[in-house]
């Protein structure tokens, strides 16, 4: 179960690995080779983890009776050493014994895995309740309590990932905010998503939620140990589906609210004023902050877009030609495509990437959108 | 079982294959044959070669996305590409590869095992054979559409499939067309196996494959039109504005998914069943004893497909069910270890004290029999709600439904091809190549599946063109495994030429000792028709 | 074969009637099926109707092969 290794491991170095594992088979020391459920820190998930250990092993002894008895029939009863066919075709004794034993044995599993299904099932009493939204691509978490929350994006370098830049410890399982849990606390998870359907899955803690949009499922965890605990998004949702990480920081209670106070501290400083007059240049530069975390995935950072998929903002007729358009496109979306509403972003970033995307490239209108017009528009 | 005629038969068997003979009962000349075609024989080897290339096209589908997963990073292909990639391998390898050649065996032979004539209805058996390639067709020019083709996995699932583009339409087209060709097949084998068979030969009394294939069609009948209904909803969602699947408007994503696993929880017992029958048919053949408990296997199909109907929903255990959803999909899914088990009892009991030989189709067999097996303990693995928690949509779940489609009904076609292909070409296949294809197919497919349960263990998810670094060493084992599983395959391509070209020993009327079904009665390679005056059955 | 070309006609004809009536059950069984989904969506609770439906085509397995069976 070591799962950190170091980066930057070249490929013939996982080539030889694999050879290996290949030859020398699951005897050897492999330390590099995953071979079990991931350690637990729930209850729950230990609950999994144990039923999934006890069900291996019966399977394991099943396999072992019923194909010791099919390989000793092929050795001896066949016709190279001699052996002539007996003609018996049904036994009713033997046919009911193996229906009967197998349910008995189902009856043994069944019972503590409804045992595992009611714990799993039981939210109530939760000691903190954030909600959990999915989006193309990215998480975002609200802690309703305490009234504020955050948007969760993957930080692994582009370059990484095309492979200009050696791969880093947590590839792929990195974010820029954490979700932030207190330890021995039961978590209740409120997940819904804003698009197509998602899933919210951190192996440590046994918590595998769809999020659908426009439901809200709950779910709940409650972790024994502080720690990082990474997952990721486990539905199918669309070209960035393997790019949506999960991470999940689990603090000691004191460090919580010392964490849970900074933040409200960091959303009163942030609070925009609807009515500030932004500098077109810093409007700018906050717009190619929020174009890069939410618009790039599509329409790509240099704004040409994915030809046939998804369209180019330079030089789009949208983009150039009245803002109260693309202002209006921005906050209902276009319906039955993959460009859905961004009503959710605040009038300032809103403002922001419009102004961004209608002064960058070949774009070049010269126009700077307040944070009021979207402000009016929105009623 | 003496009495069958051969004064008809005899006659077209000294023509040569290509004669052009515009004789009423035997085949036209060239290309036209092939089209106008309602021979049975004709139209199951049409649906057997074109599920073959089906079967390359999806394994070449199959080995991108193993050559972009043999390392992390993006190397070869875009994200959404890949995307295209593993939803039309599933399509594609289901639809076009699994359910044919299933029907391309009945086709072939079912009136020859229960002494019909042909199927019941000639002319609708071409049509549902030639409507499968205009629908493939429309698969493959959804690639060059804008947007590409379908992206959102084979499962379809809204709202992502309403989000994608014009090759979203195309696939749903391609699915109706493919379902009605199902439909009308499967209607077909059902009225050719209830009204066809020769005096004599009960219901009881046919070959298990029979059996087999007659529940199957029942399935079909019952589920197509569900999937048929699910991807009509789909696409009124997507361009007259209805509002099945879509929560803005009152809709619910969620029914698409139990409509689809309606239908997809019987399909994969559609796609398993025939192979049941064919492994029915060979062990007994090969072990030179009677099928074991044949009345408690009819059974077993049975209630295998009845309960199919009851434990969709163990496919959607992370939507959020109440609890008690929960508890009863996980019972009723746990129940069909029973019915599965007595087959594979049965299977073994039928091998045990016989007197077994090993060629290429038994080997297949016994393939079957161990992996299939093993795909179905990891299915009772995942039938334990708990635990698929941690395992649905992870690589555990591939390697799963890998075990028991590839290693299940792929290889039991693979050893009904063995068994059958002296039958259909009069030509003995080469058994040093079968027993190479059985090996190298056996070792190369472990070698690419079993390291995805280690994956999925450790938290891989499925459907993701990139990974991270701890699940390197593993997805590097499965890609050479199936660059191996894939080359083994070309073996198969020339045993199979070599029978078709009749390079090989000529094929006597009964080339397997232990065969005592009503095929093995006939001449090999079969007269264009057969029993024309039903064989009587004692 | 023509030896006994009338009876064998009518035989024929017999059987052809037979196959149709088995294809058309079978046919209604799948529009029944097709229609029924949507009309379950479009009118509410889909899982009352699918297992109405369900039961539906188990009792025409059941009575066509219990028909079969008596042969």
């Amino acid at each position: 179960m070591v799962r950190n290794k170091t980066g930057n491991r070249a490929g013939h170095r996982h080539l030889r690995t694999a050879f290996a594992a290949m030859l020398l088979g699951p005897g050897t020391a492999l330390a590099a080779l995953e071979w079990n459920l991931q350690t637990p820190v729930t209850p729950v998930a230990q609950q999994m983890y144990d039923l999934h250990a006890f069900i291996f092993w019966v399977c394991v002894v099943i396999f072992v009776a019923v194909f010791g008895v099919m390989f000793y029939s092929i050795f001896k009863h066949r016709r190279s050493v001699g052996h002539k066919a007996h003609q018996f075709h049904e036994n009713t004794t033997v046919e009911i014994i193996w229906t009967v034993i197998p349910f008995l044995i189902l009856l043994f599993m069944a019972f503590p895995a409804t045992k595992t299904i009611l714990a799993m099932k039981d939210t109530t009493g939760p000691g903190l309740t954030v909600k959990v939204t999915g989006y193309q691509w990215k998480w975002s978490y609200d802690y309703l309590q305490e009234g504020f929350g955050f948007y969760s994006n993957l930080t692994t370098p582009l370059a990484q990932i095309e492979n200009r830049a050696p791969k880093g410890e947590h590839y792929l399982l990195e974010v820029d905010k954490p979700m932030v849990v207190p330890v021995d606390t039961k978590v209740r998870l409120l997940i819904t998503a804003n698009d197509v359907i998602h899933s919210w899955w951190v192996p440590a803690f046994g918590v595998k939620q769809d999020a659908i949009p426009g439901f809200v499922r709950d779910t709940w965890f409650r972790a024994d140990k502080p720690g990082i605990y990474r997952g990721q998004c486990a539905e199918l949702c669309g070209k960035e589906h393997g790019f949506m990480p999960i991470v999940v920081e689990v603090k000691s209670k004191g460090d919580y609210a010392a964490w849970v106070s900074a933040q409200k501290q960091n959303a009163a400083a942030a609070g925009d004023d609807p009515n500030k007059v932004w500098d077109p240049k810093d409007l700018i530069a906050r717009g190619e902050k929020v174009f890069a975390s939410n618009c790039a995935a599509c329409h790509q950072a240099n704004g040409k877009g994915v030809p046939g998929a998804f369209p180019a903002l330079d030089g789009s007729k949208i983009v150039n030609g009245p803002e109260a358009a693309q202002v209006a496109l921005l906050l209902n979306g276009r319906p039955g495509t993959a460009m859905v509403s961004w009503k959710q972003l605040s009038d300032t970033d809103l403002a922001a990437v419009i102004t961004y995307t209608r002064n960058s490239w070949g774009n070049h209108t010269g126009e700077s959108i307040g944070p009021a017009l979207i402000k009016t528009a929105r009623q | 079982m003496s009495s069958i005629p051969h004064d008809h038969a005899t006659g077209h068997a000294e023509e040569p294959p290509h004669a052009h003979d515009d004789h009423a009962h035997g085949p036209h000349g060239g290309i036209m044959r092939w089209v106008t075609t309602t021979n049975h024989k004709d139209i199951g080897t049409l649906y057997l070669c074109f599920s073959l290339i089906m079967f390359f096209v999806g394994g070449i589908m199959a080995l991108t996305i193993r050559a972009e997963l043999f390392e992390p990073g993006l190397q070869i292909v875009h994200p959404e590409f890949f995307n295209s990639m593993t939803t039309l391998h599933g399509l594609i390898m289901i639809f076009g590869a699994i359910m044919p050649a299933a029907v391309g065996f009945a086709n072939w032979m079912i009136p020859m095992l229960i002494g019909a004539p042909d199927m019941a209805f000639a002319r609708m058996n071409n049509w549902s054979f030639w409507l499968l390639p205009p629908a493939v067709i429309l698969l493959g020019v959804s690639f060059f559409v804008p947007g590409g083709a379908a992206a959102g996995g084979w499962t379809l699932y809204p709202p992502l499939s309403t989000q994608a583009g014009m090759g979203m339409d195309l696939t749903i087209f391609a699915i109706h067309i493919m379902g009605a060709s199902s439909i009308m097949g499967s209607i077909n084998i059902i009225t050719t196996i209830l009204n066809l068979r020769a005096p004599g030969m009960t219901l009881m009394k046919m070959p298990l494959f029979c059996w087999t294939w007659l529940i199957t069609a029942y399935l079909l009948v019952a589920v197509m039109p569900v999937l048929a209904g699910a991807v009509t909803m789909l696409l009124t969602d997507r361009h007259f504005g209805t509002t099945f699947f879509n929560a803005a408007g009152g809709g619910d994503p969620v029914l698409f998914q139990h409509v689809f696993w309606f239908f997809g929880h019987p399909e994969v017992y559609i796609l398993i069943l025939p192979a049941f029958g064919i492994i029915s048919s060979i062990i007994p053949t090969f072990a030179r004893k009677p099928l074991f408990g044949y009345a408690s296997m009819v059974y077993a199909v049975a209630g295998i497909a009845i309960l199919s109907f009851i434990v969709w929903a163990h496919h959607m255990f992370t939507v959020g069910m109440p609890a008690a959803g929960l508890l009863f999909f996980m019972y009723a899914t746990m129940l069909i270890a029973v019915p599965t088990g007595v087959k594979v009892f049965n299977w073994l009991a039928t091998m045990w004290k016989g007197e077994m030989t090993f060629e290429a189709p038994m080997l297949f067999a016994i393939g079957f029999l161990f992996l299939f097996t093993l795909g179905g303990f990891t299915g009772l693995v995942l039938a334990i709600t708990p635990v698929d928690i941690q395992l649905q949509d992870t690589y555990y779940v591939v390697a799963h439904f890998h075990y028991v489609m590839v290693a299940g009904s792929l290889f039991a076609f693979f050893g009904g091809t063995y068994y059958w292909i002296p039958k259909w070409t009069g030509t003995m296949y080469d058994e040093r190549l079968g027993k190479l294809h059985f090996w190298g197919s056996m070792i190369f497919f472990n070698i690419t599946f079993f390291p995805m349960h280690f994956l999925g263990l450790a938290g891989m998810p499925r459907r993701i063109p990139d990974y991270a670094q701890q699940f390197a060493d593993w997805n590097m084992v499965a890609s050479i495994g199936a660059l191996g599983f894939g080359l083994s395959q070309l073996i198969f391509l020339y045993a199979v030429i070599k029978c078709i070209r009749g390079d090989g020993a000529k094929a006597p009327a009964k080339p397997w000792d232990g065969g005592d079904t009503l095929e093995w009665t006939l001449p090999s390679p079969p007269p264009y028709h057969t029993f024309e005056t039903p064989p009587v059955i004692r | 074969m023509s030896t006994h070309a009338e009876s064998s006609d009518a035989a024929a004809a017999r059987r052809r009637s037979a196959n149709l009536r088995t294809a058309l059950i079978l046919l209604s069984i799948a529009l029944v099926f097709f229609f029924g989904i949507i009309a379950s969506k479009l009118i509410g609770d889909p899982t009352a109707s699918l297992g109405v439906i369900g039961a539906a085509v188990l009792l025409y397995l059941v009575v066509a092969i219990g028909r079969n069976l008596r042969k």
